[in-house]
This record gives structure tokens, sequence and C-alpha cells, in this order.
């Protein structure tokens, strides 16, 4: 039976190859394209929820407004200024939906 | 010849390619480090040096270029095999003696394997470090996160056991 050192010294001059060293390179740096590419759209999906919910936000403020001057102030209620923030805020609203469909540039 | 440090600069101002020569430069040695880890086990010696060069690429901002690029690859390396075996039911299996859940492919050199075969995962870790890849007690314990008299007493441990 070969001794301790005869053992240790016959492993270290064994030397591991990969299989395929070209296809393992290749594969792992698809592996780390891909998580780099499944961390842009989180941030990405994360931005779209951000958007949304203030887009609903702005979206359904008049209607809040409305609701509670119907019910506290019915008879004060001043159509104006509703029809004046519903304006500014369907063009935020608007002008942030064109921003995402020209997206790139918010995006990247 | 580009040095690695170089390749990790360039690679963190965005050029994957960059990091795919570091891959191809230690794409051989993490593989052997791993199958000596896993006595010959093929499979999860690749899983490993997969592993670990994902690692490296996520945390490759916090390479200190104080230390060589292989020295902190073989911290990675070590630990993804520590992790692998805490989480791998396949390998605690073929450990405890149960039925394995697959049937491994074992290579190399048997006689190493044979000769490690009765030390724990830890003592393994330590033995094939120190006696095959040569490292310094203190670079151990900074791979694995003990203090240097910690990893000396669990070497002569090992050496014990295999007296």
């Amino acid at each position: 039976m070969n001794s301790f050192e005869e053992i240790v010294k016959q492993e270290k001059q064994v030397s591991y190859a990969q299989r395929d060293r070209e296809l393992f390179s290749f594969y792992t740096l698809t592996l780390i394209a891909q998580e780099q590419a499944s961390k842009k759209l989180k941030t990405k999906l994360w931005a779209c929820l951000i958007f949304f919910t203030l887009g609903l936000f702005i979206f359904f403020s008049p209607i809040y407004q409305l609701m509670g001057d119907l019910v506290v102030h019915l008879s004060t209620i001043e159509i104006i200024d509703i029809f004046k923030m519903a304006l500014v805020s369907y063009g935020v609203a608007g002008l942030c939906i064109v921003l995402i469909k020209r997206g790139a540039v918010v995006f990247r | 010849m580009d040095t690695d440090e170089e390749l990790v600069k360039r690679a963190l101002k965005g050029g994957n390619h960059h990091y795919g020569v570091l891959v191809q430069r230690y794409a051989d040695y993490l593989f052997g480090l791993g199958m000596r880890l896993t006595s010959g086990n093929r499979e999860l010696a690749e899983d490993i040096s997969q592993q670990s060069f994902l690692k490296s690429y996520s945390y490759l901002k916090s390479f200190d270029s104080r230390k060589t690029y292989k020295y902190w690859l073989t911290g990675i390396a070590v630990n993804c095999f520590k992790d692998m075996i805490k989480k791998d039911q396949k390998y605690t299996d073929l450990d405890s003696g149960s039925e394995p859940s697959y049937s491994p492919q074992l290579e190399g050199n048997t006689g190493f394997f044979d000769l490690i075969a009765p030390l724990t995962e830890d003592e393994k870790i330590l033995f094939t470090l120190k006696y095959i890849y040569e490292y310094q007690i203190n670079d151990i314990a900074d791979f694995l996160d003990l203090k240097p008299g910690t990893v000396k007493s669990k070497i002569s441990r090992a050496l014990e056991k295999l007296k």
C-alpha cells in the first residue's frame, strides 16, 4: 500500500480537465447574461408597477374628489375645478403612457 | 497576456467577454478542486466550478486586488462546496450510506479518494487545501472564516484519522 506522502505526491501530479472548456465557458457566460437580463427585467417591472400605481392614483383622484364633494358638500360642487383637475391628471397620465411607449429613454 | 486583475477591471466596465477569458483560464483549476473535494464526482465538480464563476461574477465589485483572483476564486469555490453539501440531498445521501437518488460517475485518482474517505467534508476541504494545493494555514482560515488555531487543530485531527 502506498504511503500517505506517495499518494499525495501522485495526486498533485494529476491534472483534471473539463470535458469541453469552450462549451463550459460559453454556457457559464450565457447563464450570467440570463441573470443580468432577469435583473433588468425585474427593475423594469418595478418601474412599471410604480408608474401604474401613480397612474391609477392620478386617474382616480378626480373621482374620489367628486364622490367626496357629493357626499359632504353636495350643494357646493365646483364642477370647473374638477374638470381642471381631471384635465391635468389625464394629461400627466397620457404623458406617462407616451414616455412608457417610447420607453427606451426612460428605462435604459 | 492580460493579467487577471486587468480582466476583472474590464469585466466590471461591462465586458462579459473579458470575464469569459477568466472563465477559460480557471475552468480546469476549479474543476480539479471540485473533483478533489467531491472525491471524483464529475457532475458535482462541474456544478461547483460553474456556481463559483457565477458567484464570482455577481460579487466581482468586491474583489480585493491585494490578493490574486485565483486565491479569491478558491475561497468562493470552497464555500460553494460547503453550501452544496448543506443543500444538496443527493450528495448527503451518498455520504450517509442510504440509497442515492442517482448514480454518480466517479473518476480520478482513486488512491487519493480512498485515502481521504474516512474524513468529514470539512476535513476533506482542509486536507486538500493544505496538502494538495499547499495553502498556508492563515489562507485556509481566511477561506473558511475560521481561526488559524481551529484550522491547525482540525488538520491534526484529520491526520490522526488517516494514520
